[in-house]
């Protein structure tokens, strides 16, 4: 594997496990303080397509930078970095789910 | 609905449940001791451009139709947990998927094959496909909530 693929599958993994968590941080925050939606909707015509955009300019943005920042990670380096994605997806999945429940009762 | 908006959905399914397939494909190909990249390769590729059709496709249907057509019908009948938890869940939770899937592709597109049969590399990237493979069936398994919930 060459060091640029290594840069890039590593880095876009540790900016996508930032990218699920802010999703989830989003969401919660923007149902449970009114001008932070309407901020979004303002911004962007519908609060969806905000959290949209945000996250992927977030992804790439973050990806292209910690990719530039970090030196030769090696194969173990990029196992853990995708065990992070793992982990922080089912942080955010549970999180979003749970929090909707909440205010559906 | 008029007609765009009815092919609309029709496509956001149809693409939903085909990245859902690619990507339940790539688990089992990974979960293979030596997987066949470029079968593989082909997977993951398929998976992510299903998932961004199946962004755009339904976010076009939510924000021009569900919200003011579909939204108020749901809330005022005897299924409002319809939208008020499984809705809100389901739009919010897609969002996660087309960056899994994308960094799946990385993956699987940028190393070389050594290293995909290489278990340290091969396993993550298996759970990573586990994880939204597992997340894109509740999805759409909540999607069929959702339609049941309106008639």
């Amino acid at each position: 594997m060459t060091h640029k693929n290594v840069h890039t599958v590593y880095a876009f993994a540790l900016s996508a496990s930032v990218t699920v968590l802010f999703i989830a941080v989003l969401t919660i925050w923007a149902d449970l303080y009114a001008p932070l939606k309407d901020w979004l909707k303002t911004m962007f015509t519908h609060h969806w397509i905000g959290k949209s955009v945000l996250s992927a300019a977030l992804f790439l943005i973050l990806g292209g930078m910690i990719g530039l920042m970090v030196s030769k990670p090696d194969e173990n380096k990029i196992a853990t970095a995708l065990w992070i994605l793992v982990g922080a997806s089912i942080v955010s999945t549970l999180a979003i789910w749970i929090f909707y429940l909440i205010e559906a009762l | 609905m008029n007609t765009l908006t009815a092919l609309n959905l029709v496509l956001h399914i149809v693409f939903g449940l085909l990245g859902v397939m690619a990507i339940y494909s790539a688990l089992v190909v990974l979960m293979k001791e030596r997987p066949s990249v470029g079968f593989l390769r082909f997977l993951s590729v398929s998976g992510l451009l299903f998932m961004l059709l199946a962004w755009i496709t339904g976010g076009y249907y939510y924000t021009t139709y569900y919200g003011s057509a579909v939204k108020p019908i749901i809330k005022a009948g005897q299924f409002s947990w319809a939208h008020t938890l499984i809705m809100e869940a389901k739009e919010h939770t897609f969002l996660l998927l087309p960056f899994l899937v994308a960094v799946l592709m990385l993956g699987v597109l940028l190393v070389n094959s050594s290293l995909l049969n290489d278990p340290r590399v091969r396993r993550p990237l298996a759970a990573l496909a586990g994880v939204a493979f597992t997340i894109g069936a509740i999805i759409a398994l909540a999607g069929v909530v959702i339609s049941g919930a309106v008639r």
